[in-house]
């Protein structure tokens, strides 16, 4: 299970990175932006993972 | 719109040019009266395809499983930056004749070729695109965007280098490139053919020379029994590749901005929705 987290935390990683850089021109505008971005990147993942597995208990 | 972009006058339709290019390479070129690029396009593009082509026997579609064919399956190859070869290929080749028989020795090779005449037009789109509205005008030094683009493909970063912006093509190139390391050891090697993961080698041609110079070179070993993290690495390496598409989309956009006479920062900004920058 960590693992797994741990393993979604890095690809979490690269792809808030690519889409700042993708967004924003500047670097230190991006890269300031990276921490923000990853944190509701990666707790909306949960909550939605958390969600798609109540309901494979329920039905 | 960009800024400068009012003040200019397009040469010619840019979206009937990127597609026309889609539709035939060169032929956007053509439609702006651009004989020298057009035949440059056409040439250098179909000539990448017939190698690959003549290599692969063009059997490359062969390597799909059974169960994941269908007469828009390999729209999702790279292949597919190029209309004219993709139908080619859909009339001429297909799936081959259902029976299996050996491959062809370099059929790998080129299969690679083949994928590469799609990277290819792309970069050419690009360049009818920007051509298009820019005619032979274009503001600042250095490379021209669709040149800057095929470097992103071929090194992730090296478009950012060659745009002069160091420290991104320096954290765009470890991030990718090590996801992309990490994937192929978690999957044992397994990624490295197309044979094997058709979809997945897909994503991860958008690499460009890493992912195919660790395929050339790993022989592309069988599987010998269940690895483990298989899935993982999978994912890691083709979404390494996918996500330098983002990256090159980057290099684009400020080359475009560049050339327009634009200061991509500010440019980049505007065309954000509200609170998102």
């Amino acid at each position: 299970m960590i693992l797994h987290l741990l393993q979604f935390a890095l690809a979490t990683l690269a792809i808030v990175i690519l889409s700042a850089f993708y967004s924003e021109a500047d670097d230190a505008t991006a890269l300031r932006s990276v921490p923000r971005r990853f944190l509701r990147f990666y707790l909306s993942c949960l909550v939605l993972g958390a969600a798609v597995w109540a309901l494979g208990l329920a039905f | 719109m960009p800024d400068h972009e009012n003040a200019k006058r397009p040469v010619a339709n840019p979206t009937i040019s990127a597609l026309l290019t889609w539709l035939l390479p060169g032929a956007g070129h053509l439609y702006m009266g651009r004989l020298g690029m057009a035949l440059l396009a056409f040439l250098s593009v179909q000539g990448v395809f017939l190698l690959g082509f003549v290599l692969s026997d063009g059997r490359t579609w062969e390597f799909l499983h059974p169960e994941l064919r269908g007469p828009f399956a390999t729209l999702l190859s790279p292949e597919a930056g190029n209309l004219s070869n993709w139908l080619m290929i859909k009339q001429l080749r297909a799936y081959g004749p259902g029976y299996p028989r050996p491959w062809p020795t370099y059929i790998h090779l080129g299969s690679m070729l083949m994928a590469l005449s799609g990277v290819l037009n792309a970069c050419f789109m690009v360049r009818a695109h920007l051509d298009a509205r820019l005619g032979s005008h274009r503001e600042g030094a250095g490379l021209p965007p669709s040149a800057a683009v095929f470097l992103a493909w071929l090194v992730p970063g090296l478009g950012h280098l060659s745009q002069g912006r160091r420290r991104r093509a320096l954290i765009v190139a470890v991030l990718l490139i090590g996801l992309f390391a990490l994937g192929t050891l978690l999957a044992e090697g397994s990624n490295l053919s197309r044979e094997r993961h058709f979809y997945y080698w897909g994503g991860q041609f958008f690499l460009g020379l890493p992912a195919l110079v660790a395929e050339a070179f790993s022989g592309r070993p069988a599987v010998a029994g269940e690895i483990a993290q298989m899935d993982v690495g999978l994912l890691f390496a083709s979404m390494a590749g996918l996500l330098n598409i983002l990256a090159i989309l980057d290099v684009y956009a400020w080359g475009e901005d560049l050339a327009l006479g634009n200061n991509p920062v500010v440019a980049r900004r505007k065309k954000q929705p509200e609170g998102q920058a």
